[in-house]
């Protein structure tokens, strides 16, 4: 099955970049999910696998704005999520060409906020600033956990990247829904409590992986842990193992039910779902050393 | 809305009253008093609100029903024309609750595509871009739409992941100039925005024209659609509306929610199909069946200018009396004064 989803990934992929969706244009992510799921179980030298990830890196680094940022559409919707994946991408795959396109990235990103509203209600602490989806908006569990990620990965250290992360880390420890785990927005809204998202907690708890002894963190991976086969999709079960693997859980089961699913996102041409099953049902070999911090 | 209320709305945390003055306020000056005084964030030419706008309320008591039929007579009696189109069904499928009634119900959107096809239609898309999830796998698993389309065939595109091509805004109550749109919604010839009928804490409704948010793409505006939150929900409703002008509306309000929409509300058996070319008249006769005064909208009140008809006289009954509907549903207190 590994070959196969390989084989798919390299079917779809275009003199630059992946789409979302087979046949369609390159974007951010899926390139950068591509990258990653192919990379990490090359089977050649690493010569050939440089090769083969150059002209996509560099499509990448070609979409680079004067604020550092990678564009789709145009500066003002810069997706900071996708800007996340493709610092990490060019940290674990790039070569010196790209030391300069990394530099500006890892500074537009510790340069953007989401912006805060000075208050405290329901417990959540709006005072608090993560990363936006897009810059001007609020923060969001998942941008600042892509981004609080990218900025722990990053070796030598990204100036003024340290307050950054702290802040994060307390914003993503406040939004934890009651009983653990992250909803992608807030914990609770008018008074109701918001469940938790499978892939949104996943996410998250990448991002968390290296606090672990905190207590939002062990109720999260507890509770990621009971509701790991509640969202049968190929994106939410590939997320999870990944999770749980790097927080040292057992991810057998979540990985026979990827592998069962994963023929819909086949069918459906996902191509950055296929790119995260590939990378977790090949967790074994490579264990998500891509994403795992201090690594 | 002002900035500051529309920083707040996007915490969902606490729902703020929008007056017809706050909707404008939210403009830069020249625009707001130029859309207080004569001219509007529009070009007039753009838009005519036709003299009477038909519809058609169509008695569905269960998910039972023949809808296909139910909704092939509704096609006739608003006089639609769509053989050799692509049309394009969007309906609302924003979260999966199994104990809620939050989405468009799937055996609706199949009658829709099933009563499309009868009627000559080249081709039938649905397609949604969810504006809490990412993970439309999951939800078209869960709600049982995957089946549904797999079962008739049909092709869904995630419009949160399609491609995008940027679009000028005909209306610009947001003071966006454009908007970037999924190219397979602009490559459809006949739209049809297929909402489920439900309170809303921040707008009072939402209905065929709320429900175009779900064509506006998470992977440039995030989720849940941020940048038009800040922008103002009400305006953004509008500027959408005006800009994507669907062909025709289908609503389900066979079940449909009260209290704390759009998402935490309780089920509410409504009993109805409604249909209409034109989206404002078919919100409005909604927000009127269930208890709601259209003219306390801002959205409708200013849709209604420009975009459709909200007066109950320029609507033109084609199926059962709004009557025969007219509830009260539960809503929460911030929404309270929109109450007739």
């Amino acid at each position: 099955m590994l070959d196969r989803l390989r084989q798919h990934l390299h079917a779809a992929a275009s003199a630059g970049g992946w789409p979302y969706y087979a046949g369609k244009g390159s974007r951010i992510e899926p390139t950068c999910w591509a990258l990653l799921a192919l990379a990490a179980v090359w089977p050649e030298d690493p010569a050939s696998r440089s090769r083969f990830a150059r002209p996509h890196l560099d499509w990448l680094a070609g979409l680079q704005s004067r604020d550092g940022l990678l564009i789709e559409t145009e500066p003002a919707f810069a997706n900071l999520t996708a800007n996340a994946l493709a610092a990490i991408v060019l940290m674990r795959l790039g070569g010196p060409e790209h030391a300069a396109v990394l530099r500006a990235l890892c500074q537009g990103i510790v340069s953007v906020k989401g912006v805060g509203l000075g208050t405290v209600e329901g417990g959540q602490d709006n005072t608090l600033q993560g990363w936006p989806w897009v810059r001007d908006t609020f923060s969001w569990v998942e941008p600042t956990a892509w981004c609080l990620l990218a900025l722990k990965v990053a070796t030598p250290a990204v100036p003024g990247a340290a307050d950054r992360i702290s802040e994060a880390e307390r914003l993503l420890s406040n939004r934890v829904c009651r009983g653990g785990g992250w909803n992608y927005g807030n914990a609770s809204t008018l008074g109701q409590d918001l469940r938790p998202y499978v892939p949104t907690t996943a996410v998250a708890l990448l991002a968390m992986q290296d606090r672990r002894t905190d207590v939002p963190v062990q109720q999260s991976v507890q509770r990621l842990t009971a509701l790991r086969s509640t969202e049968h999709s190929a994106v939410a079960l590939g997320l999870t193992a990944l999770a749980l693997r790097l927080h040292g859980a057992a991810v057998d089961d979540v990985e026979d039910q990827l592998a069962e699913v994963v023929r819909r996102a086949e069918d459906a041409g996902h191509l950055q779902a296929i790119a995260i099953a590939l990378h977790a049902l090949s967790a074994d070999t490579h264990l998500v050393e891509m994403m795992r911090v201090g690594a | 809305m002002s900035v500051r209320d529309g920083l707040r709305a996007q915490t969902e945390t606490r729902p703020e009253a929008v007056t017809r003055r706050g909707f404008l306020k939210a403009l830069p000056v020249g625009l707001a008093a130029a859309a207080a005084c004569s001219t509007p964030p529009y070009t007039p030419s753009d838009f005519s609100v036709p003299s009477s706008s038909p519809l058609a309320l169509l008695p569905a008591d269960s998910y039972d029903t023949d809808l296909a039929d139910l909704i092939s007579r509704g096609l006739r009696m608003l006089g639609q024309d769509v053989r050799g189109r692509r049309v394009f069904l969007k309906p609302n499928m924003v979260e999966y609750w199994p104990d809620k009634a939050v989405n468009t119900d799937p055996r609706v959107v199949a009658a829709a595509a099933e009563a499309m096809l009868r009627a000559g239609a080249r081709e039938v898309v649905v397609g949604e871009a969810p504006g809490h999830r990412r993970d439309v796998e999951y939800l078209l698993e869960g709600t049982g739409m995957g089946d549904v389309l797999k079962d008739l065939r049909l092709r869904f595109v995630d419009l949160n992941h399609d491609d995008v091509r940027r679009v000028p805004l005909k209306s610009r109550y947001t003071t966006m100039e454009a908007i970037w749109l999924p190219v397979e919604l602009l490559q459809s010839d006949y739209i049809v925005s297929m909402p489920k009928l439900k309170t809303h804490h921040f707008a009072g409704l939402t209905a065929s024209m709320k429900n175009l948010f779900g064509t506006v793409p998470g992977s440039v505006y995030g989720w849940p659609k941020n940048v038009l939150h800040f922008h103002g929900i009400e305006q953004s409703i509008v500027d959408l509306a005006a800009t994507i002008r669907p062909q025709l509306a289908i609503i389900d309000a066979v079940v449909g929610m009260e209290g704390d929409g759009p998402i935490m509300g309780r089920p509410r058996p409504v009993g109805f199909i409604g249909m209409s070319t034109d989206l404002v008249a078919l919100d409005a006769t909604c927000a009127r069946a269930i208890g709601l005064e259209p003219a306390k909208m801002p959205y409708l009140s200013v849709a209604g200018e420009f975009l459709g008809n909200v007066e109950p006289g320029r609507i033109e009954q084609r199926g059962e009396r709004t009557d025969r509907y007219r509830m009260q549903f539960d809503v929460i207190e911030p929404i309270r004064r929109l109450r007739a």
